[in-house]
């Protein structure tokens, strides 16, 4: 399970990857985050609502009202252009970092919780 | 439901209610309501679909880093001390130095009462000695009482914790009692039996006394810790 502080930064790019799939709105986002991390990451909801709306102030994505179902009007989010060139740089950036790291990861030391 | 919505109120209720922190308020529940609805879907108890969205909802303080607000203002410590006026601490600076030479002054009169003693004995007669002696050591008395009442004022003032606070009951109980109790007997030993010479041991014994008390009670406070 992963902690808020280990994933901070990179929460808007998980929101981001799952909008370059296809519009969506709050819960399906958050379920599916869950789903994908294996369980490992069951992002908190202020999180998420508020990731919304730092991306939306940055013209990342753009909300739009929804279908209403059992009465509550959902707000759905689509990604634009410019959060699609974001999240290519959040993924650059992740594969830079992550080379970065595994170079200070020793392969030979176990975490402990790997058998 | 109406528990997760009281909890989102309370969990917003320090936030300023500016737009677009009543948006994310409004687009929070209706991400709550629809985990809730899923999580009775599932089959889950009204009890375990609450429990568990409470959980996921997070905290004030992530929710005010998330916002970039400030932490929760806690209240306003008080000072630990009243604010002390430069003007006081001089005061007292001043008093220390005073304080000092009123000490000395204390011990020389202490120290004349059984010096004059026999001179004044020869010259006017016995009772009179007696009668200045104990002027003599009333005056040094009285000149340390003065002192001690008034550094004890300024201490307050500035703050500063008086010393026999840390010392235990008991301990001070005895000094109270031997220190006094020594005096009266050194007088003694000296008007009747004329030991001025040998009689200030008592004052070693007084002392050795409450040393043995404090030393007894620190040890059981320390125990006790």
């Amino acid at each position: 399970m992963f902690g808020s502080d280990v994933m901070r930064g990179y929460n808007d790019m998980l929101i981001l990857c799952l909008l370059t799939e296809g519009d969506s709105y709050g819960y399906a986002v958050s379920h599916e985050i869950e789903r994908r991390s294996g369980g490992q990451y069951p992002i908190k909801e202020t999180t998420l609502y508020s990731a919304f709306g730092r991306l939306e102030k940055q013209g990342y994505i753009a909300p739009y009202q929804g279908s209403e179902t059992q009465g509550r009007p959902r707000t759905y989010y689509t990604i634009t252009d410019d959060g699609r060139r974001a999240y290519a740089a959040k993924c650059g950036e992740w594969r830079a970092l992550k080379t970065v790291i595994d170079r200070f990861a020793k392969e030979e030391m176990t975490d402990g919780n790997d058998p | 439901m109406e528990t997760i919505r009281n909890y989102v109120e309370a969990l917003f209720a320090t936030l300023p209610q500016n737009d677009e922190v009543l948006r994310l308020k409004s687009e929070l529940l209706v991400g709550l309501e629809d985990k809730f609805s899923a999580l009775l879907a599932e089959g889950k108890s009204e009890a375990e679909a609450t429990g568990h969205v409470l959980a996921s909802v997070g905290s004030v303080d992530e929710l005010r880093a998330e916002l970039g607000l400030p932490a929760q203002d806690a209240p306003p410590e008080p000072p630990p001390n009243p604010p002390v006026s430069a003007a006081l601490a001089e005061e007292y600076h001043a008093f220390q130095a005073k304080m000092g030479a009123g000490a000395a002054a204390a011990i020389a009169l202490f120290l004349l009462a059984p010096a004059f003693y026999p001179l004044v004995e020869q010259l006017w007669g016995k009772s009179l000695a007696i009668v200045l002696f104990f002027l003599l050591i009333a005056g040094g008395a009285a000149i340390l009482t003065l002192f001690g009442v008034r550094a004890g004022y300024y201490k307050e003032l500035l703050g500063i914790r008086p010393a026999s606070k840390q010392t235990g009951r008991l301990t001070r109980l005895f000094a109270c009692v031997a220190f006094p109790a020594a005096l009266l007997l050194y007088l003694l030993l000296g008007f009747f039996l004329g030991m001025w010479k040998t009689g200030w041991l008592v004052f070693g014994a007084a002392s050795v006394v409450v040393c043995a008390v404090y030393a007894v009670e620190e040890y059981r406070r320390q125990d006790k810790d």
